[in-house]
């Protein structure tokens, strides 16, 4: 059992503050990600579980009990760097066995976990080999693998796999959605690629200068931004969003109406539509048509993005797999206003 | 296609040239004396007269070989050595600059500045310093301090003391280089080996010896020769504190140069005894990249 418990956390650096009354609660077992922006405070977040840096207030509980100001090493937690932080000077086997040297373990049985952990990781071969012998994802598996040998409550990593090319990427990612699964232990994994966040959480935490924005499950996240930070963080092409004014007392796309029963006390209104959700045939009366004029496809494997504008100007992105577009041929699309996301004039999300 | 060719290959005569000045200026000021000084030790040239001179082979190296001042003096050179310039410097150096590294940075820039200060001193001026600081008659700062809470005044430019109070006087005016050195390799650590030790349960003292001072290993050698060619050579501060004594107590060897030219007018011996300085030094910054050599 171990939960993490983060409340009313607030860091600040000299007079700028990092973190702002920051509550979060990860439950046992959980792979909770931590996403956001570079500068919007998820690695100190990570420190302070870490206990490699103090809140300036606030608390933070393991499993109820306080270790706020508990050393790194009485938290019983393992850590993954970016740059992988081995030991330049040790070899794979000494790197491994240092976390267990520590802790004053025999040889006999640090032989055997290393043994054991090289095994999952499939490292047996580099055991002898420096860092600076290592690629990329043979050092980030050693990473790994140092942490995994503890047997720590928790693992806490610090964007592991951003410095590793995308096939490496991938497949790590797979593998530690894998050893997660295999250890049924606690994983925060901070991250700023929205995506991997997606793949790898069974929570995001969406973080932007010091602020949670929103905690959820990848797809409430994805589905129901609470606000349009959230809405365009998250989302490859970025969300399509128009401002719309209120002219004789509606709001128009074009010279379709937007309709819905929260809309009158509002005097701006922002739409968000994802790109698939922008239909190239209508589906339903209820969907709003959009002339817009197709400037660019570019072909993503599955499909297509089609880059286009609409009349007013406005560059636009649709998921599409149809091949057959014309290009610069002007042409109706329809924007599944079911799917659509609406947010008031301070940006927050609201019922339609 | 031809052309650029031409200029190119100009281009890396006109490199060439440039490092004529520096190699005349080395071999004018350098190899040049360096020369003189190896051919002057096989001779018996005299101050008194130095046209007139003889070759007699090694005898200058003999007789400096089987006298016991001069061996005493090697013996005090190697002392004054090891625990000013190693044990003094290098290693309170790599110690000072770990504990400035872990301070705050206001701390860090002010603490710095004082040990530079200490290094930027003229040799003179702070040989006159710890003169007046450690002088027994009249009593200098650290007596008059020691009288001040009732204890008798120590002599500590006497016999018995002498050698520590140099050692000591050269650790403080050296250490701000190896500090300085020490902490720029300190901060190319990456921060996050740093975290990771922490994390791994390294307490700070075991973090120092396991983590920290194995990755310093360049700046160690940098450092080691560096500071042993400087205390071979050292001389300005010993000669103004205690100029050799009392009796041979401080006789390093670059004194015992200068007392066999410039009151024994022997310059042949004083030579000998410059080129046995420079073998030494080689040799021993030899030892150093052997010994530190591997991995």
């Amino acid at each position: 059992m171990s939960s993490v418990e983060l409340k009313n956390i607030n860091k600040m650096y000299d007079k700028v503050t990092v973190l702002k009354d920051l509550n979060l609660k990860i439950e046992d077992q959980e792979f909770f990600v931590l996403l956001g922006p570079s500068g919007s405070g998820k690695s100190t977040t990570l420190n302070t579980m870490a206990g490699l840096d103090v809140p300036t207030s606030g608390n933070i509980l393991f499993d109820s009990e306080d270790v706020t100001y508990f050393d790194p090493n009485k938290r019983g937690v393992a850590m993954v760097f970016q740059d992988y932080a081995l030991y330049p000077h040790m070899n794979v086997y000494k790197n491994m066995a240092f976390p267990l040297k520590m802790k004053r373990y025999k040889n006999e049985y640090i032989d055997k976990k290393i043994n054991e952990v090289a095994n999952i990781l499939g490292i047996k071969e580099l055991l002898k080999r420096l860092p600076r012998e290592l690629s990329g994802g043979q050092a980030q598996r050693v990473a790994l693998g140092r942490a995994l040998v503890r047997d720590p409550k928790i693992f806490l990593l610090d964007e592991p796999l951003s410095n590793l090319d995308a096939k490496i990427r991938s497949q790590i990612r797979n593998e530690l959605k894998l050893i997660h699964s295999d250890l049924k232990k606690t994983f925060v994994y901070v991250t700023h690629d929205q995506q991997e966040a997606m793949y790898l959480g069974d929570r995001v935490g969406i973080l932007n200068e010091g602020v949670i924005q929103q905690i959820g499950t990848p797809q409430e996240v994805y589905k129901h931004p609470k606000n349009i930070f959230v809405a365009k963080f998250l989302g490859e092409p970025e969300i399509n969003i128009f401002e719309l004014d209120k002219n004789d007392g509606g709001f128009k796309i074009g010279d379709a109406p937007v309709d819905g029963s929260n809309l009158d006390a509002l005097n701006k209104l922002t739409l968000g539509i994802r790109p698939e959700n922008i239909l190239l045939k209508k589906r339903s009366e209820k969907d709003i048509p959009l002339k817009i004029v197709i400037r660019a496809k570019e072909f993503t494997g599955s499909g297509f993005i089609l880059i286009a504008s609409t009349e007013s100007g406005k560059e636009i992105r649709i998921i599409s797999d149809q091949a057959n577009m014309e290009i610069d041929e002007p042409i109706t699309a329809y924007i599944d206003y079911e799917n659509s996301i609406l947010f008031d004039e301070h940006g927050d999300s609201i019922n339609k | 296609m031809l052309n650029t060719r031409k200029i190119k290959f100009n281009m890396q005569n006109i490199i060439y040239l440039i490092f004529v000045p520096t190699f005349v200026y080395l071999g004018i000021f350098f190899l040049y004396p360096i020369y003189i000084s190896i051919k002057y030790s096989f001779t018996n040239i005299s101050l008194t007269d130095i046209l007139n001179y003889t070759y007699i082979g090694f005898s200058n190296y003999h007789s400096l070989l089987t006298s016991g001042s001069f061996i005493g003096s090697i013996y005090t050179t190697i002392i004054f050595l090891v625990l000013s310039a190693i044990i003094g410097q290098m290693f309170l150096g790599i110690v000072v600059a770990y504990l400035l590294s872990v301070t705050q940075k206001y701390f860090r820039l002010i603490i710095t500045s004082i040990i530079l200060v200490a290094w930027a001193t003229p040799q003179v001026t702070a040989g006159i310093m710890w003169y007046s600081t450690l002088s027994y008659i009249p009593s200098g700062t650290v007596n008059v301090f020691l009288n001040y809470f009732g204890i008798h005044s120590i002599n500590f430019l006497s016999l018995h003391l002498a050698l520590i109070s140099i050692i000591i006087a050269n650790v403080w005016l050296g250490l701000g280089f190896s500090v300085l050195i020490f902490s720029s390799g300190i901060s190319g650590i990456s921060p996050s080996i740093i975290k990771a030790s922490r994390i791994d349960g390294a307490n700070p003292f075991t973090r120092f010896f396991k983590i920290i001072l194995p990755l310093l290993k360049k700046s160690i050698i940098t450092d080691l020769l560096l500071i042993t060619l400087f205390t071979l050579g050292a001389f300005t501060l010993v000669f103004v504190m205690t100029g050799g004594g009392p009796v041979n107590a401080t006789d390093i060897m670059t004194i015992y140069q200068y007392r066999a030219g410039f009151s024994l007018f022997s310059l042949g011996i004083a030579n000998a005894v410059g080129v046995i300085i420079i073998v030494l030094a080689i040799s021993i910054s030899i030892l150093y990249l052997i010994s530190l050599k591997g991995d």
